[in-house]
């Protein structure tokens, strides 16, 4: 990618810290995740003509 | 999206972020993590202030660091990087109280015209999604 395209996109250029990497495995908000879950159940997700996203099996 | 923003650094994956808030109560590490949901597809994005002492998360504290149009713009930064990797996610969003909800609703409607040329924007109100309009109470998005 040329230099002008890095500063035309809207993705940011964004480093890796490995640090991180065992924070991905962890819930660090789980009250967040939990609220999400019940939401998820109880109304489920907008009417999107481009998708739809259902339960994980 | 032109508005200044904190530097970024990810985990490998890219569900989990941190920046250094810079501000009038000094420089505050926060984290940002897009977690999974019960739904394929659909994460949970959620942000916190990282305790250097404890190494625990805080998402309710009110760090009031005065810089919370640059966080808010750090975050939208997170969901492009986000979604470039996970082109069909789901991004659920709320605050953690009804005044975190209106900050970040407010924060929303400011890069809406710009975030609708990329995303599909929703509010949820009363049990019910409809896609995002300015001054509506959303309790999430």
């Amino acid at each position: 990618m040329k230099i002008s395209d890095l500063n035309k996109t809207k993705v940011p250029v964004i480093g890796v810290d490995k640090a991180l990497n065992k924070y991905d495995e962890v819930v660090l908000f789980p009250k967040k995740v939990a609220r999400a879950n019940q939401m998820l159940k109880n109304i489920g997700l907008p009417k999107s003509k481009k998708r739809h996203s259902k339960p994980a099996a | 999206m032109k508005l200044p923003a904190y530097e970024l650094k990810s985990s490998d994956n890219f569900t989990t972020f941190e920046f250094v808030s810079i501000g009038i109560k000094g420089d505050i590490p926060k984290l940002i993590q897009f977690s999974t949901t019960n739904y394929k597809d659909v994460f949970n994005l959620a942000f916190g202030d990282k305790d250097t002492k404890t190494g625990n998360f805080d998402d309710t504290i009110i760090t009031n660091n005065g810089d919370s149009e640059k966080v808010l713009a750090t975050i939208v930064r997170c969901v492009y990087a986000f979604t470039h990797k996970n082109p069909e996610a789901w991004i659920y969003a709320s605050g953690s109280t009804k005044a975190r909800i209106r900050l970040y609703r407010m924060g929303l409607n400011r890069f809406l015209d710009e975030a609708r040329k990329d995303f599909e924007v929703y509010g949820q109100i009363n049990d019910q999604w409809e896609k995002f309009s300015n001054n509506v109470d959303y309790e999430a998005f």
